[in-house]
């Protein structure tokens, strides 16, 4: 048993060094983690929080957890919170939510509760009067007040719509600027408890305009609830600006909203999730203000640095055992998985840059996963071109490739092509044969099949078509087609034009389609033949005559025109029958644009001046003539 | 009677004296715009006082003299001596001086044209023509009433050389729109007789896109030669007109150019056989407008581009294959071709005689050498300078009082 143990240890060890490229001995002496993935421990975690924020994230918090035990700990604390305030409907909530559970000391204290509520109509009574009075006298700070006493007092009560109106009506009663920085500060407070983040950032902006009232705790508190604002509308590079932005003069100044904890967490994960590495080291850890709020969570500050130094590993791991927690964060659970995804793709982007070849054994690895779901990974990436490379399947290495601009306009150009298709892919299953006096199921399978096969390139014929489900049911209507398109994105391009040979009598019969036949068929069998060569340095011109069942002088004629067209960028060697790809100097052809452009500005200035010249003679010819 | 012939000596005595500093020319200007019905009634007799004066030192004084006793109408015999006395003062007159009087100095070289037309020498006006365009013009960026005449004459007399020294300057500020279209046109015209195809292009393009508000013959002309000349040099033709055209020409020169937009359509299908077929249909018309040797060189220069596109698409092939495909009769043709196309450098190739192979090979310019440097960066300075006139123009436009006028309105 020991012997194992020790045994783990040792390779954890051993695999720790490799991990980070095995270049620092001093790696294992680095202090590990103090984040437990352990519980939250709620206590120490309410405790950074005052106000109606602390209950409500005590609630969120028995809401997510899953895990009794600690649901009970959070309600019973929010039970406790509450009672100290006088908002008799959430008492009843969480007490409905206890049910019992808690034991007779957090029942349904009814005697506290009716106490609660008659004060509160007193006191609604007595603040309408004043207000009342306040109003007819037309002075106007005492109005003011008034309105704020009533928002106060339905804030307190949990009746934030009301609370908010009441706020906001002071505006018209502001006689300086520091009036508005505080009722822009409660109408904030209250949207973030309601929600309403388009509200928190239109008084955020109203309130940084009276600049001369606004001191360092304001500005922070503006800032940082401009970061939750942009947090919420999922905008995290402004969102980790704003946040990054908060001076340390926050302290606990606004634990009604948020704890300067938060801060780092929030600042810090934005950051990592969207900026990039220069931006990071200038903004993030070389930032003194924003250090201060770091060293609270010391997690978050050994992931940055951990990431910045490119220690994956280490990284993704602090970025584990923080998940469970930041899930019951009530601004950050809807964006862990986001923000985590980025991160992690940032990470591997990161990783890959240096590099002209990557083992993916090494990098998978240092990102302590599998090489084959690495591999998928990198797959996405490289399709959503976010890193540039293509990876050796057979040999596990990942190669850089310089970006094929080219292709990519061309890809584009397809794309926008090619939305005529959509609308009949996007038809729904549910037309099944209700719509037989225009158009049968049948059809929009043909129709879009063929469209889609002429027009698509392989990823979008992937995912728009194949793994259509919609779609699928009318393919299924037409089985044909839906083996011919198989058999496209298979590569059995024999057989899927033999259907399309069978089919093509048929096809010429039908009132839409008849016009457009050949041309698909053309189209559709360039496409393929496109296809065949893409992935060949060079191809036997004999095997692809084969394969397109065809002979090989004619096929000749078919890539010799494509080639003319630059669909595809090879050249056929005649004399021994071989396609080689061409790979186009990019230096060379850009220093012949450039030249060619050149000329070109120099003609089309000219001639333009002397345009501007002629029709300025005109004007002057027929202005002499006036006069 | 005797009076007049007083004043007329008076004048002779007062050019004589007042030819000296520039206030004195001023002064002597004004004097003899006052007595131009003078010179008029007294035309016949002047010829002799010309002798009295001399044409460098006396410029502008001679050359109202001279403008007055040539506006009488001449016979033939006289034409010649009157061209040599013209052409004479031409050379020895001085800038300074002529430029004063601008409108005499085109009115005696229109009539010399005249005369020189008469005599049908064009040869004879050529030189005095370029001297008097260098002598008239403010600066090489003006387009004077002159420079279409001597482009005729060089025409003419086939004598393209002098012509290409005037087309090499960048022409932006013209007088008359007429002179502009004239001047393009046998411009264009003298380019294409010295297979500077390019250069050929752009001005026929500038008439083309002139803006105009009624169609004229040059432009319809103009347009035919466009169309070949784009063969030829582009290899194709485009049928849409640029924006800015105007929207005359763009409604109403198709209409007029019909076998020449035909002659491009077949030639873009690339079938030698359609468009000779094409050129056989049309030859009358083609021949008509003196168009068919341009025609000719359309159809041999599609042998040349079919040739061209092979190389883009092979890397080899036989000579037999290129006859075949670019439908010449035999392999030797073909040999023929490809030959002289490799000597004009138009591909890059090399044939191997022992199996009849022809090995493309790609463009050997690798834009590394210090020529290839100079000519960029001399390109570059070059649209600096066009874009700082640019701008200039456009400053210049948005503070003319006319065109805000205009604007305004």
């Amino acid at each position: 048993m020991d012997a194992e143990d020790e045994a783990t240890g040792h390779m954890i060890e051993e695999e720790e060094i490799y991990v980070n490229g095995g270049e620092d001995g001093d790696e294992s002496k680095r202090h590990r983690p103090i984040i437990s993935g352990e519980q939250l421990d709620i206590e120490a975690y309410a405790a950074l929080y005052t106000g109606r924020t602390k209950i409500s994230r005590l609630l969120f918090i028995a809401e997510k957890c899953g895990n009794a035990s600690m649901q009970l700990d959070a309600l019973r604390m929010a039970y406790d919170e509450i009672k100290k305030g006088e908002n008799t409907q959430l008492f009843r909530e969480v007490v409905a939510k206890i049910d019992g559970r808690l034991g007779p000391n957090y029942g349904p204290d009814n005697a506290w509760a009716d106490a609660v509520d008659r004060r509160a109509e007193l006191r609604k009574e007595k603040l309408e009067n004043e207000l009342n009075a306040y109003r007819t006298n037309l002075i106007k700070e005492s109005i003011r007040m008034g309105y704020n006493d009533f928002g106060d007092f339905y804030f307190a009560h949990g009746q934030l719509g009301d609370a908010f109106k009441n706020y906001v009506r002071t505006r018209d009663y502001c006689t300086t600027s520091k009036h508005i920085v505080h009722m822009c500060l409660n109408a904030i407070l209250v949207s973030i408890e309601m929600g309403q983040f388009t509200h928190v950032t239109s008084y955020v902006s109203k309130a940084e305009q009276s600049q001369d009232a606004l001191d360092s705790i304001t500005i922070a508190k503006l800032r940082c609830t401009a970061g939750l604002a942009l947090l919420e509308g999922k905008k995290y590079k402004l969102a980790a600006r704003k946040f990054l932005e908060t001076g340390p003069d926050l302290g606990n100044s606004y634990t009604e909203v948020i704890a300067p904890q938060d801060v780092a967490t929030y600042g810090g994960l934005c950051a990592l999730a969207s900026f990039d590495r220069a931006e990071l080291k200038s903004k993030v850890i070389d930032n003194i203000n924003f250090r201060n709020f770091l060293e609270l969570v010391p997690e978050i500050r050994e992931l940055i640095n951990d990431f910045y130094t490119s220690h994956y590993a280490s990284c993704l791991e602090y970025l584990g055992n923080l998940k469970a927690n930041l899930f019951l964060d009530i601004h950050l659970h809807d964006h862990v998985e986001t923000l985590y995804e980025q991160i992690r793709n940032k990470a591997l982007i990161q990783y890959t840059h240096p590099f002209v070849s990557v083992d993916l054994h090494m990098m998978a690895n240092a990102f302590n996963t599998s090489v084959s779901s690495l591999e998928k990974e990198l797959e996405a990436l490289i399709t959503n071109n976010q890193i540039q490379a293509r990876i050796d399947s057979h040999n596990k290495i990942l190669y850089a490739r310089h970006a094929d601009q080219r292709n990519a306009t061309f890809q584009r150009v397809l794309q926008t092509g090619c939305e005529f298709d959509r609308e009949f892919l996007e038809t729904g299953p549910d037309l099944g044969n209700s719509y037989t006096e225009v158009i049968a199921p049948q059809d929009v399978a043909t129709y879009g099949g063929l469209c889609a096969l002429a027009s698509f390139d392989r990823a979008e014929l992937k995912s728009k078509v194949i793994d259509n489900i919609n779609f699928r049911n009318f393919l299924e209507l037409v089985p044909e087609i839906r083996e011919l398109i198989n058999d496209f994105y298979t590569s059995h391009y024999a057989s899927c034009l033999e259907y399309l040979g069978n089919l093509k009598a048929n096809l010429l019969l039908d009132i839409h389609l008849h016009d457009h036949v050949e041309t698909l068929y053309e189209q559709i069998r360039n496409k393929a033949l496109i296809q065949y060569t893409h992935p060949f340095v060079s191809v036997d011109l004999h095997m692809m005559a084969n394969a397109f069942n065809t002979s090989v002088s004619s096929l000749e004629k078919e890539l010799e025109a494509l080639i003319t067209n630059n669909q595809i960028q090879a050249r056929i060697d005649s004399h021994n029958k071989i396609l080689y790809a061409r790979h186009a100097d990019q230096r060379n052809t850009t220093f012949q644009r450039v030249l060619q452009t050149g000329c070109e500005f120099d003609r089309e200035v000219r001639s333009m001046l002397l345009r501007a010249n002629l029709i300025k003679h005109e004007f002057n010819l027929k202005a002499s003539r006036k006069h | 009677m005797n009076l007049n012939m007083n004043s007329v000596e008076t004048l002779v005595a007062q050019i004589h004296g007042l030819s000296g500093s520039i206030s004195d020319i001023n002064q002597l200007h004004s004097l003899l715009k006052q007595s131009e019905d003078l010179f008029q009634s007294e035309s016949t007799r002047l010829a002799p006082l010309l002798t009295e004066l001399d044409p460098f030192m006396h410029s502008l004084g001679y050359l109202y003299i001279l403008d007055a006793c040539t506006s009488a109408p001449i016979s033939k015999e006289q034409a010649s001596e009157l061209v040599l006395s013209i052409a004479r003062f031409i050379n020895l007159c001085a800038a300074e001086q002529i430029r004063l009087a601008p409108d005499k100095f085109t009115s005696v070289c229109k009539r010399f044209k005249d005369q020189v037309m008469l005599l049908e020498d064009p040869m004879q006006g050529v030189a005095p023509m370029l001297t008097a365009i260098r002598k008239l013009q403010l600066s090489s960026e003006h387009l004077t009433t002159l420079h279409p005449d001597f482009l005729l004459f060089c025409l003419l007399a086939k004598c393209y050389k002098p012509g290409l020294s005037i087309l090499e300057d960048d022409i932006f500020d013209v007088d008359q729109p007429r002179d502009f279209f004239l001047y393009c046109y046998y411009g264009g015209m003298i380019c294409i007789g010295q297979k500077k195809f390019s250069k050929a292009l752009e001005l026929l393009h500038n008439v083309v896109t002139a803006p105009m508000s009624i169609l004229n013959a040059i432009v319809v002309e103009a347009y035919k030669k466009y169309i070949l000349v784009s063969l030829i040099h582009v290899g194709q033709f485009s049928i849409s007109f640029p924006k800015y055209t105007s929207s005359v020409a763009q409604r109403n020169l198709k209409n007029f150019s019909q076998p020449y937009l035909e002659l491009a359509n077949s030639y873009g299908a690339g079938k030698i056989s359609e468009l000779e077929l094409c050129v056989q249909a049309h030859n009358e018309k083609f021949e008509f407008d003196k168009n068919l040797g341009l025609v000719k060189q359309v159809v041999s220069c599609m042998y040349k581009r079919n040739i061209q596109r092979l190389t883009q698409t092979y890397l080899t092939l036989s000579l037999q294959d290129i006859a075949n495909t670019v439908q010449l009769n035999s392999a030797k043709e073909a040999e023929m071709h490809v030959l002289q196309m490799i000597q004009d450098g138009e591909i890059y190739a090399t044939i191997n005689q022992k199996d009849g192979m022809v090995r493309f090979l790609e463009d050997p310019e690798q834009y590394k050498t210090c020529e290839m440097i100079e000519r960029i960066d001399s390109s570059i300075q070059r649209i600096m300078m066009l874009s700082r006139k640019l701008t200039d123009m456009d400053e210049q436009l948005s503070c003319d009082p006319l065109y805000l006028a205009k604007v305004s309105l």
